[in-house]
């Protein structure tokens, strides 16, 4: 599970605040849990969207009215309503305990209308089944027993488990990498779960868990590619035997902190090495994250051997060559030299953009980055003009970057999108609040304050929806989750974008009310 | 098994129906849930999340607090949160920088006119007391404060109904308070007697009505209130109050000033009883949605309202009878052809006030001819369970996808001769056979914002919106 912070560490009479400079504020939870408020940007995946990945899958969910109203029109909006099917427990049933009943013979009535057989169901089951305590392993005996053909993948839409146990997506992620044929080896040749054994060397690496689709031109690739290794992505899966044959990977790797749970467990199954790499923005960081590639890589070709990776290597001239010619096409590979040469070509794409954006006010939010303040140490490092990061809490992984800000970069705003008073968000990014303006005009480091006077002559750059929607401008990359992007390569992209939103404004209001950016929206 | 649904939306839920019925009254609605609900409501079932403010937030609520009844937490939240607004409001109302335009109205202190606690299943299924809750956070924040009965498994119906009604009843003091001059121009409610405003009830002033049940649940499109308004107006009537699309709190709290209700939905249909039962105000159910209907309708409301003549103690009795008009005159509406048979699906009151429209005929422009063209039946399949004046025996409830095909079955076996027609949501016509006509008529309840450019003015002066 993810580790969270302590939330008793606001009292309950402490009044809100829905921003702080970072300066002002102690590494933790920055923003306490009360009421809730939800801004009108849902370009974000939700389980469905997610759910959706596997081919040739059926979503049936468990639930009442109010809470199936929102995963079925989701599907609808998608285009895909005839991928998600609800069971609709009635008071009665749900109160006189028969909510086993009901989900077994209405999972079963769905399955048997439906017009064409699913291979997997992802069966969702909600807060209730929690609260009440049905016997889940009861209900999918049963519903495995009935329908043998079909692969029942457990999910949970149980979001009264997030604070205070695993998220209902960590749940689904796990679930679904489980569904991936076991292969207990890899690189000498699989043997499936039943003995059978293929003869062939295996050199494929599997992304899994995560939303959006690795580019080919991402470092990861390429590096895997410069290794010999193929890169199995089920964005790129037709069929779920496709699907499940991902197993046959020798190595597994996420970008995504939510999949790590049940990556893990993945893994420890098939006794094969995983690589958690989150898009990071910092040399240093991207350069650690690829060492570990590497260092993965080399310990499949050569099990037996004790690799060890640390600096004395280059200082002695053992470049970190992947695998030696008989496994990567023949090609030489110099990490060190790889490293420089992005390091090289990032910089120059940051001068680029700077060249362009100048010191014009800078916002950038979670959905953009899923580790936002390593991303505004980078901008800022590079002279950017980043005044404030919408987020609603800053994860363990974040403390160094939030360290390093907090000393280098005091004025930095932090701000909340969930907050009661960020109801009243775009009023205060306008700078109609005194007190807001005012630490803006602090936080700028440009001659002239002018810009921030008036908010239709202040011209803010965002990166991401919710910092578009919260700043309130239609310059904006429209991004979630790095759009897919790792690494080097990632920045440069990021830079390219920067300029082009710069340059070119946005519909936000059409754009960030849609729901699951990438996916098919059908909104008339 | 009427509880699965292969393909069929679940309509808008009572939780959303509580949150739209109240958005724009400056209250502050919280919704007693883990998540989810707040966001289901915003992106689906409600268009004026991006424009228009109100203080519409959920609990957050955990495992944890839930199983160990942790509602100290709950209490907490809401006397900080409606603190918090109350002073950032304040601040920006002396400022003077708020756009008035893009916020519901409230108090001059910044204070939320009242707040409104919602239920969801966890709180439901673990019996937390919210009545006594309310009565904790009334008293530490001096704002009325009420329970809307709710648990997150009922229809948007229930919800806007149940609000509706907690909000009247809440609220009932300060109507009364606010009885009297309305613009410069005096109007009592028929029960007051007071013999020095007896010769102002008896002036020749419009008759003033309240509107009762419109939501953009029902009634989508922008436009759609302000059209039926300037349909009233012409007719020679005011409108008092809408319960609750382009209003504010103001406006609901001057409701016992109206002569009549006009209940444009199933949705108000118990406020309107209410308010008989409290302020012996008559209603008259029906949507004018055709000159036609409009005529009809505008008759029976002048029938409705106890005429000078009567004097107020013959009016209290006709409203005690309730048989001196026809709660929904358009039933009586029939069509000899059975040619063709359009269905309607949706809600009971909007629905069978299309059938009506649709039996009558079209009713040419500038004349008074009762006869219209192109007159054929019609039928409503609703799809909420509430016994609603509106629906005639021929009409059809139906409960879930099963009921729904097996109805539909039913009407085309039993008339093999008649073309049928289906008018609903866009989202049913996947059930719906091929060999059927189908016209879309979508509305926020069901397919929520996908067909949002498409829903219909229903009292805009121009053709009908089914033709």
């Amino acid at each position: 599970m993810l580790k969270r912070f302590d939330a008793g560490k606001y009292s309950y009479h402490e009044p809100s605040k829905n921003w702080m400079k970072i300066g002002d504020t102690e590494f933790g939870q920055i923003f306490p849990w009360r009421l809730e408020y939800n801004c009108p940007v849902h370009e974000n995946w939700n389980i469905v969207h997610t759910g959706m990945l596997i081919p040739e899958s059926h979503q049936i969910y468990v639930c009442s009215d109010n809470c199936l109203r929102g995963v079925i029109l989701t599907a609808d909006e998608m285009d895909a309503a005839d991928r998600i099917s609800s069971v609709m427990p009635t008071e009665n049933e749900v109160v006189t305990g028969k909510l086993e009943e009901v989900t077994i013979d209405g999972v079963t009535d769905v399955i048997e209308r439906l017009p064409k057989r699913p291979k997997a169901v992802e069966l969702f089951l909600v807060c209730m089944h929690h609260l009440i305590g049905v016997d889940e392993r009861y209900i999918y005996d049963s519903l495995k027993k009935r329908f043998p053909d079909i692969a029942f993948i457990p999910c949970y839409m149980d979001p009264i488990m997030q604070k205070v146990s695993l998220t209902p997506e960590q749940k689904q992620r796990k679930s679904m990498m489980l569904q991936l044929k076991s292969y207990v080896s890899s690189i000498a040749g699989n043997v499936d779960e039943s003995g059978n054994s293929e003869s062939s060397v295996n050199m494929k690496a599997a992304i899994l868990g995560d939303n959006l689709r690795l580019p080919e031109s991402s470092d990861i690739s390429r590096m895997l590619a410069y290794a010999g290794y193929k890169i199995e992505q089920v964005q790129d899966k037709k069929t779920f035997e496709e699907y499940q044959s991902m197993g046959e990977s020798s190595l597994f790797i996420t970008r995504s902190a939510l999949s790590v749970y049940g990556l893990k467990a993945l893994a420890e199954r098939d006794g094969k090495p995983y690589l958690y790499m989150p898009p990071v923005a910092v040399d240093s960081e991207i350069e650690d994250e690829l060492k570990g590639l590497v260092e993965a890589v080399k310990n499949i070709a050569f099990p037996d051997e004790s690799y060890v990776n640390n600096d004395n290597d280059h200082a002695a001239g053992n470049n970190n060559t992947i695998a030696n010619d008989t496994k990567n096409n023949g090609s030489n590979f110099d990490f060190q030299q790889f490293i420089d040469k992005e390091k090289l070509l990032t910089k120059s794409a940051f001068s680029k953009a700077i060249l362009v954006i100048g010191d014009t006010e800078i916002t950038l939010d979670y959905l953009c980055f899923p580790r936002p303040l390593s991303f505004a140490r980078r901008l800022l490092s590079e002279g950017f003009h980043v005044t404030t990061v919408f987020l609603d809490g800053v994860s363990l992984e974040e403390k160094e970057d939030f360290e390093f800000l907090k000393e280098n970069y005091p004025d930095l705003i932090l701000h909340s999108t969930n907050q009661v008073l960020d109801r009243h968000l775009p009023a205060t990014a306008k700078c109609e609040n005194s007190e807001y303006e005012g630490d803006l005009k602090k936080n700028s480091t440009s001659d002239s304050d002018s810009n921030l006077q008036n908010p239709e002559e202040r011209k803010v750059l965002a990166l991401g929806p919710k910092a578009a929607f919260s700043s309130q401008t239609d310059y904006f990359v429209n991004w979630i989750e790095n759009d897919g992007n790792f690494g080097f390569d990632g920045l440069r992209k990021l830079c390219d974008e920067m300029i082009k939103s710069f340059e070119t404004p946005k519909n936000r209001r059409d754009l960030v009310q849609r729901k699951g950016l990438h996916n098919p929206s059908i909104l008339y | 098994m009427r509880e699965s649904y292969t393909i069929l939306p679940v309509p808008a839920g009572d939780v959303s129906g509580i949150a739209s019925a109240l958005y724009e009254l400056g209250g502050m609605v919280v919704i007693h849930d883990p998540s989810g609900c707040n966001s289901t409501y915003n992106t689906h079932d409600e268009l004026r999340w991006y424009d228009k403010e109100s203080d519409i937030f959920i609990s957050g609520l955990n495992m944890r607090d839930a199983v160990l009844g942790n509602d100290r937490k709950f209490i907490s939240d809401i006397v900080e949160a409606a603190e918090t607004l109350s002073k950032e409001r304040a601040v920006e109302e002396t400022a003077s920088k708020t756009d008035a335009g893009s916020q519901a109205k409230r108090s001059d202190s910044g204070r939320p006119n009242f707040i409104a606690i919602c239920n969801s299943p966890v709180p439901y299924l673990n019996g937390t007391d919210f009545t006594g809750i309310c009565k904790i956070v009334e008293k530490e924040t001096g704002i009325p404060t009420f329970y809307v009965k709710s648990n997150g498994m009922h229809d948007y119906i229930t919800g806007v109904q149940e609000a509706y009604v907690a909000l009247a009843q809440k609220m009932l003091g300060e109507m009364l308070k606010a009885i009297g001059p309305v613009d410069g121009n005096p109007k009592l409610p028929p029960y007051v007697t007071d013999e020095e405003n007896e010769s102002t009830n008896k002036c020749e002033d419009p008759i003033r009505i309240n509107i009762l049940g419109a939501t953009p649940l029902d009634y989508g499109h922008k436009d759609s209130i302000s059209s039926l308004k300037k349909l009233l107006n012409a007719d020679g009537f005011e409108v008092n109050s809408v319960w609750s699309l382009d209003t504010d709190f103001e406006e609901i709290i001057r409701t016992p000033n109206a002569d009549v209700n006009l209940v444009i939905s199933s949705a108000g249909i118990p406020l309107a009883e209410f308010l008989k039962e409290k302020l012996l105000t008559p209603y008259i159910i029906g949507a004018p949605v055709t000159a036609r209907l409009n005529e009809i309708l505008c008759e029976n409301i002048r029938n409705a309202v106890p005429s000078e003549s009567d004097g107020i103690e013959a009016s209290h009795e006709d409203l005690k009878t309730e048989e001196s008009y026809n709660k929904f005159p358009f039933s009586e509406i029939k069509s000899a052809s059975k040619e063709k048979i359009s269905i309607i699906m949706g809600e009971s009151v909007l629905s069978a006030s299309i059938a009506a429209g649709i039996r009558a005929g079209q009713l040419e422009e500038n004349t008074s001819d009762a006869a219209g063209t192109n007159a054929h039946d019609a039928i409503v399949f609703c799809p909420y369970p509430y016994k609603s004046p509106a629906m005639r025996d021929e009409d059809i409830y139906f409960d879930g996808e099963e009921e729904l095909i097996s109805a539909l079955d039913k009407v085309i076996s039993e008339n093999p001769e008649s073309e049928i027609e289906v008018i609903a949501d866009p989202l049913y016509r996947p059930v719906i056979p091929s060999n059927v006509k189908f016209m879309e008529l979508p509305t926020l309840a069901i397919s929520g914002r996908m067909y949002r450019s498409k829903f219909a003015d229903y009292f805009a002066e121009r053709g009908h919106v089914w033709e």
